[in-house]
C-alpha cells in the first residue's frame, strides 16, 4: 500500500491503517525521540504524543514531501516542545554563553563507533548541547531555524554548537580509546 | 566553518538508529486516537440535532406565520384613528376572532371586567361569559385557531347563542378578522421561547480542527470554515429619539390577562375619556438569543462569521396609575375594531402600577469580522463588530397613540426588517478541543422599529454573548 492509500485510510478511521502507518514508522522516529531525551521512558513518551499529533493533523499532510519526513519533523517538534515542558529539562535548557570550547587534536574524527554507540554519547550531551546538537547536525536546521525554534539568539546556537561539538569529538576519541582497551562504556569525564 | 564531514558521518549513522517501542505505546495511542472517533460521532449528533431543532422549529413558526401578514389583523380597523366617533370601535378589537368579535356580550363583558368597568346591566353576564372564556381554558381560541372561515358560521352560531350577535355579526367578523385569525394562529410565542429555551450550545464541527502545532515546513494551514454555537442573554430596551410616540405616556394600560391571551393579535383597547394622564414608563427586559454561525479565518488574527440567530426582545411597560372612567357602548358591527367606552362610571382604581411585556422574536442574520487583539495563545482577547439584518418574525407588542389616548396591537406599524450594528469583546477559553468565547456585546438598531411616524425608535440589545467552536 501506497503512502497516499495509507494517509486516506488513516483519516477514513481505519485502524489497520493507524497501525500500520505506525509499526513503519515507530521504530526510527523512537531512533528520533531517543536522540533528544535522556531515558527511553521519555523517548517513548514523545514518540506516543508525537504519533497522536500525527494522527490528528493528518489531514494536514499535503504529499508534497516525504511522508517520514513530515512524521519526523513533527516528532522532532513534540521532543522539544516536551524538553521546554519537562521540569528535569528547563534548567539545562537555559542556553548561556558559559564555558569554553573543549580543544580537540582533529576536528574530523572518524567516527568508528556503532550507531547505538554514537546515540548514547550525543545523549550525554547536557540538554543544551544535546538538543543543538541533533537540530543543526542531523536534523539540518539552519541556526537561524534553530534560534527560532528555541526562542534563542542565532549567534547563540552557533556557539553551543560548536561546544557541542568539539565536546562530542572529544568523547569520541575517548570512548574509541576506552573501547579499544575494552573498558566498559561509562559516562566520558568532562 | 566546520567540514561537515563529521556531520556527514553522524547523520548517516544516526538515521539507522531503530528501537521498537513498547507495546504500551501504541495502545496509548489508540486509545487517544479511537475513543476520538466515537466522542466526534456522539458529539456529531449533538452538534446537529440542537442547530437541526433550531432550524425545524424556525420553520414551523415561520410556517404557521406565513399563513397572514403579521400586521395585517386589527391594523386596518383596529387603529384608533379608525375608531368612530363616540368611542364605539366595536367589537373587533378584542375580537379578532368571530366570536369575541361582532361585539358579542360575552367578549365586550369580559374586558369590561377586567378592565374594572361594570356596566350593572350586563356584569352577570359579562362575568358568566368572562369564566366562560377562562375557565374553558384554550377552547375558544383553539376554535378559532382551527375553524377555517366556512366552518366559522358553525361556530359563530354556537357563539352566538349567548350574546347578541348573530349571524351577519359572525359574519362580519369571519371576514374582517380572518386575516386576524391567521396571524393568531401563526404568533406562538410559547413556541418560540420553548424553541429558544430549550437550545442548548453546542456546535456542529463541519471540518477537522486546524493544526496548532508549530511545525517547521509544513504547508500554511488552509484555514477552513467552521461551524459553532452562540447564544446570549442580557437585556434590551428601546431607544427613543423623540419622545411620546411609542408608549411613553398613558392613562392607563388596560390589558386584560385572559383575553390577551386569547386574542393577541387583535385587541384594540380604546380608552376614551379620561382626563387625567399619567406618564408610563418603558424599561428595559430580558432579552436572550441562540443561533449557529459559521467562521472563516482570515489569517492568524482576523476572522469573519456569520449566523442565524433567533433573537427574543422584551421590554416592560408601567402605567404608573391605574384610574379609568368609562363605559361601554353599543358596539358596532361594522367597525373592524374593538369594544368601546364611554366615560360614564367611575371604576374604583385596581391600584398600583400595572406592567406589560412587549415582546419581540427577531430571526437575525449577522455579518461580523473578528479580530484578536493581543496574541495569547492562551487567554486571546478579541474584539468583534459587524452588521445585523433582522426579521421580525412576531409580536405581542403595544403601541401607544397619544391622539386617541389608547394603546393598540398593530404589527404592521413596526418595521419588519431591521438593519443593527452589534460590537463586542471577547475573551476565549480554550477548554480542552472546544473553543468558547464569552464576552459583553451590544447591539443598536440603525433603523427605527416603527416604519411610520416621526418618532425614531431603536432597539438595543446588550449582554453577554458565549459562542462555542471546533
Amino acid at each position: 500500500m501506497d503512502h497516499r492509500q495509507l494517509v486516506k485510510d488513516c483519516l477514513e478511521g481505519v485502524a489497520a491503517a493507524q497501525k500500520q502507518l505506525y509499526e513503519e514508522f515507530a521504530a526510527a522516529m523512537l531512533g528520533v525521540c531517543y536522540r533528544y531525551t535522556k531515558s527511553m521512558v521519555d523517548a517513548e513518551d514523545v514518540l506516543q504524543e508525537g504519533f497522536i499529533m500525527v494522527f490528528k493533523n493528518l489531514h494536514q499532510f499535503s504529499f508534497s514531501g516525504e511522508l517520514g519526513g513530515w512524521i519526523r519533523r513533527i516528532m522532532v517538534n513534540t521532543a522539544i516542545n516536551y524538553l521546554k515542558k519537562n521540569s528535569r529539562y528547563q534548567t539545562d535548557l537555559l542556553f548561556t554563553d558559559g564555558g569554553g570550547l573543549h580543544p580537540v587534536s582533529d576536528d574530523n574524527p572518524e567516527v568508528i563507533l556503532s550507531t547505538k554507540e554514537l546515540a548514547e554519547l550525543i545523549r550525554q550531551l547536557p540538554p543544551g548541547y544535546q538538543t543543538i546538537f541533533n537540530l543543526h547536525a542531523i536534523e539540518g536546521y539552519s541556526h537561524v531555524e534553530i534560534g527560532r525554534i528555541l526562542g534563542i539568539k542565532e549567534g547563540t546556537s552557533r556557539s553551543q554548537y560548536a561546544r557541542a561539538r568539539s565536546l562530542l569529538i572529544n568523547w569520541i576519541y575517548k570512548f574509541s580509546a576506552a573501547n579499544k582497551n575494552e573498558t566498559s562504556y561509562a559516562r566520558p569525564k568532562i | 566553518m566546520h567540514d561537515p564531514k563529521f556531520e556527514k558521518a553522524v547523520q548517516q549513522k544516526m538515521h539507522d538508529l531503530e528501537f521498537v517501542p513498547s507495546e504500551s505505546v501504541w495502545e496509548n495511542i489508540q486509545r487517544e486516537v479511537a475513543p476520538r472517533r466515537r466522542r466526534r460521532a456522539l458529539a456529531a449528533f449533538w452538534w446537529w440535532l440542537v442547530p437541526g431543532f433550531v432550524l425545524l422549529g424556525t420553520g414551523v413558526a415561520l410556517y404557521r406565520h406565513s399563513g397572514s401578514s403579521v400586521g395585517a389583523v386589527a391594523v386596518s380597523g383596529a387603529r384608533p384613528a379608525a375608531v368612530p366617533e363616540g368611542g364605539s370601535a366595536g367589537g373587533t378589537g378584542a375580537n379578532g376572532s368571530p366570536a369575541a368579535g361582532t361585539g358579542s356580550p360575552a367578549t365586550g363583558t369580559g374586558f369590561s371586567r377586567a378592565g374594572g368597568g361594570v356596566d350593572p346591566a350586563r356584569s352577570d353576564r359579562s362575568i358568566r361569559a368572562a369564566d366562560r372564556l377562562a375557565v374553558g381554558g384554550g377552547r375558544p381560541a383553539d376554535r378559532v385557531g382551527t375553524t377555517d372561515r366556512l366552518a366559522g358560521s358553525a361556530a359563530g352560531t354556537e357563539r352566538s347563542a349567548g350574546g347578541t350577535a348573530g349571524s351577519e355579526g359572525l359574519e362580519e367578523g369571519a371576514v374582517g378578522k380572518s386575516s386576524g385569525r391567521a396571524a393568531y394562529r401563526g404568533y406562538q410565542p410559547g413556541l418560540i421561547s420553548c424553541i429558544v429555551a430549550s437550545v442548548g450550545i453546542h456546535a456542529p464541527r463541519l471540518y477537522p480542527k486546524p493544526v496548532n502545532t508549530v511545525v517547521s515546513g509544513l504547508p500554511l494551514p488552509k484555514r477552513p470554515w467552521m461551524a459553532g454555537f452562540a447564544g446570549g442573554a442580557g437585556v434590551s430596551s428601546i431607544q427613543e429619539s423623540s419622545a411620546g410616540k411609542l408608549v411613553t405616556s398613558a392613562s392607563f394600560m388596560s390589558v386584560p390577562g385572559p383575553y390577551t391571551s386569547l386574542y393577541p393579535n387583535t385587541t384594540n383597547y380604546t380608552i376614551v375619556s379620561s382626563a387625567k394622564r399619567y406618564s408610563s414608563t418603558s424599561k428595559p427586559d430580558l432579552s436572550y438569543r441562540a443561533g449557529v454561525f459559521a467562521e472563516k479565518p482570515l489569517s492568524a488574527r482576523w476572522s469573519v462569521d456569520l449566523g442565524l440567530n433567533l433573537h427574543y426582545y422584551s421590554t416592560r411597560l408601567y402605567a404608573t396609575q391605574v384610574a379609568n372612567n368609562y363605559a361601554p357602548t353599543a358596539a358596532t358591527l361594522l367597525t373592524a375594531s374593538a369594544i368601546t367606552y364611554t366615560t360614564s362610571n367611575t371604576a374604583p382604581a385596581s391600584g398600583g402600577e400595572q406592567s406589560y411585556t412587549n415582546r419581540y422574536y427577531y430571526l437575525e442574520l449577522p455579518v461580523a469580522a473578528q479580530w484578536q487583539v493581543n496574541q495569547s495563545r492562551k487567554v486571546p482577547i478579541f474584539w468583534r463588530g459587524g452588521v445585523v439584518l433582522s426579521y421580525l418574525m412576531a409580536s405581542d407588542a403595544l403601541y401607544y397613540d397619544d391622539l386617541s389616548g389608547s394603546y393598540y396591537r398593530d404589527n404592521s406599524v413596526a418595521r419588519k426588517v431591521q438593519a443593527s450594528v452589534a460590537s463586542g469583546l471577547m475573551v476565549g477559553l480554550p477548554i480542552r478541543s472546544v473553543r468558547i468565547q464569552v464576552g459583553p456585546e451590544v447591539q443598536y438598531g440603525l433603523t427605527s422599529m416603527l416604519s411610520t411616524g416621526s418618532s425614531s425608535s431603536h432597539l438595543f440589545y446588550g449582554g453577554m454573548r458565549v459562542a462555542l467552536l471546533r
